[in-house]
């Protein structure tokens, strides 16, 4: 059963440091929303209120039509996987499982039948009467994320479960995890630091920092049209190029150069201008019309990752770093002086005061 | 660099070992001799060749208080630990879950290095305005002041390896703050409570000062009625090796079980796992 769940000005302080400062948000019935944020952003917390192991300071919650703000986790009516996965270490796999249900006073019959069925469909029947210290890593996360989808709940939490997997291991679990929420198409909170998680799972981002919620929104924009310097800079691998600018007509003066600004724009005064990696190239056929941004740079080192590579050059705002395409990086040896470009509806422009986006960046297809 | 130590090192180690045991253990074999020695040369330690007998063991067990002592051990020492447990248990989960007991946690023990003496007189006057001079259960409540705080300690260590994930788990599938810790944290650390168990249980055991003061008659345990074997007419050394050798072994075949987790448990809550 699919639920939406509503928070409304939550704060949460421990002792004297307030880690929550007032959260909104409403996460929809049936979506995958995942709090990303740097670690101490309050995304941890956020969760463990929605779960009920942390008492709010402030605000409220409601899980579908039910407000829980202070109920019992085992009121709420809701399922969580931990990073450590948690299986208790003195039942079985099979008993883990249908420890929820015990609970809630299921009998046992049909305990034993959804317990299977989970294990079925996660292809973990033969795990069944195993002790957890028996499991590999990879089998632990799958009997956790096992147990909490046989209780059937209105919501899912999960706390970083795939940090503690290696690489690879990560990437699959993932896909599976994706699978599964289709599948069962219940509400699903995801909390990670990893931004390709992020990107790559939710339906909905929401971008923490300091307790508060930097922006909230579909993958696509939280990547094209960062409402905050924050997530415009935490979003993004390599990270987003900044250069201070100015105010001057046409556009904005920076350390080197003019960077056009829109027709008709009017005054921004001091602005902070970011361009992604990608959306940077080696400007190489000065005949034709002279993009946004043109800068003049020297090639630091090109670290190759295949198909493609990433330059670090020096420009006069300081190191930058772009991305370009294997077959274009010829020529792009260390200390080779270069320009680089990027076209106007590549430019995000923040407010370096507010850290608010001023203009810029369509949201665009990449 | 972790090198193979070289053969001598080895046989050095062996050499130091094989002495400590001797040291340790040679005093035991002494004693299982002086308790087989025919009496008349119980007095004569250096004597090692001897026509083995059991009178002494028949004497201590069928025309002694002896097992009644043994007895009256055993109760104080499963009561003591019982108590100590129920009381020991919630003290250490407390410890470890708070999130500043650094100190605390050895204040625990301070409990343990106040000589008895000076717990004795007060305990003295208090037991015989109860009338609890000469019973059992004046000798539970001062056991109580030694194995509460080890045991305590003991769990701390235990406590702290249990993440908390796992009590929140237990609290979103359904259980109470309390429901978490006895279906899901007990259970958990059952080697470390059986480990607490026996180590507070040799305490106990092994107690003669508070037991002399404050039992007699009836209400003697194991160790007061080994000391009793040093009556006016001289020690009773063949009565006394077989009353020894009685109080021993089960304390040593209890450790044998647990030993593992009595040097964990030992280390308590000063290592942080």
């Amino acid at each position: 059963m699919a639920t939406t769940t509503v928070l409304e000005n939550l704060r949460k302080s421990f002792g004297e440091e307030e880690v929550l400062r007032g959260i909104d948000l409403r996460v929809e019935a049936g979506s995958f929303t995942v709090f990303l944020g740097p670690s101490g952003c309050g995304k941890s917390t956020t969760l463990r209120c929605l779960a009920g192991l942390e008492e709010v300071s402030s605000g409220r919650i409601w899980i579908g039509e039910r407000e829980v703000t202070h109920l019992e986790p085992r009121a709420r009516d809701i399922a969580m996987v931990f990073q450590n996965y948690a299986l208790y270490p003195n039942m079985s796999i099979e008993r883990n499982m249908g420890f929820g249900l015990k609970n809630q006073r299921v009998p046992r019959a049909e305990i034993r039948r959804r317990v299977r069925e989970t294990a079925t469909l996660l292809g973990m029947e033969s795990l069944l009467h195993r002790f957890p210290r028996e499991l590999s890593g990879g089998q632990q996360q799958r009997a956790a994320i096992g147990r909490a989808i046989v209780r059937n709940p209105n919501l899912f939490l999960f706390d970083e479960p795939l940090s503690n997997l290696d690489a690879k291991l990560r990437v699959d679990t993932r896909a599976e995890l994706i699978r599964l929420h289709r599948r069962l198409g219940a509400t699903s909170v995801y909390v990670t630091h990893d931004q390709e998680e992020a990107m790559t799972m939710a339906d909905r981002i929401v971008v923490m920092n300091e307790g508060r919620v930097e922006q909230a929104g579909t993958p696509a924009e939280i990547y094209f049209q960062p409402e905050t310097l924050m997530v415009a800079s935490f979003v993004g691998s390599p990270t987003m190029n900044f250069v201070d600018g100015q105010w001057c007509g046409s556009g904005w003066t920076t350390p080197f150069g003019t960077i056009l600004g829109p027709p008709e724009q009017p005054d921004t005064g001091s602005v902070r201008i970011g361009v992604r990696p990608d959306d940077l190239q080696p400007w190489k056929d000065p005949s034709s019309d002279t993009p946004a941004l043109t800068a003049p740079a020297t090639v630091e080192l090109v670290e190759l990752l295949g198909a493609r590579g990433i330059v670090t050059v020096t420009t006069a705002a300081g190191e930058w770093k772009m991305v370009v395409e294997q077959r274009r990086l010829a020529g792009l040896s260390p200390g080779s002086e270069i320009r680089l470009a990027a076209p106007a509806d590549r430019l995000h422009v923040f407010d370096p005061v507010s850290g608010r986006r001023l203009l810029g960046a369509i949201p665009g297809d990449g | 660099m972790n090198r193979r130590p070289s053969r001598a090192a080895r046989l050095l180690t062996e050499l130091g070992v094989t002495l400590a045991l001797v040291l340790v253990l040679f005093p035991f074999v002494w004693i299982l001799a002086t308790s087989l020695k025919p009496a008349e040369l119980v007095a004569d330690p250096g004597r090692w060749v001897f026509a083995p007998t059991l009178d002494h063991w028949r004497e201590v067990l069928l025309r002694t208080e002896v097992p009644r002592n043994i007895l009256n051990s055993l109760i104080v020492g499963l009561c003591t630990v019982g108590i100590a447990l129920l009381v020991g248990c919630p003290a250490a989960y407390a410890l470890s879950r708070s999130r500043r007991s650094g100190p605390l946690r050895f204040s625990i023990l301070s409990a343990e290095m106040m000589p008895p003496a000076i717990l004795i007189l007060p305990f003295f006057l208090l037991f015989y305005r109860l009338g609890l001079i000469d019973s059992l259960a004046g000798v539970v409540v001062t056991h109580l002041t030694l194995v509460v705080p080890v045991v305590t300690w003991f769990l701390i260590g235990f406590f702290d390896a249990v993440p908390r994930e796992l009590e929140e788990q237990a609290r979103i599938d359904g259980c109470s703050v309390f429901g978490a810790f006895f279906r899901i944290l007990l259970p958990t650390i059952r080697p470390g409570l059986g480990a607490a168990a026996v180590f507070g249980f040799v305490l106990s055991w092994n107690d003669l000062f508070y037991a002399l003061i404050l039992t007699g008659g009836e209400s003697r345990t194991l160790p007061v009625a080994i000391a009793g074997f040093w009556t006016f007419r001289g020690i009773e050394m063949g009565k006394m090796a077989v009353a020894i050798l009685l109080a021993v072994v089960p304390v040593l075949t209890l450790s044998f079980f647990v030993q593992k987790h009595l040097v964990r448990g030992l280390g308590g809550g000063a290592v942080k796992m």
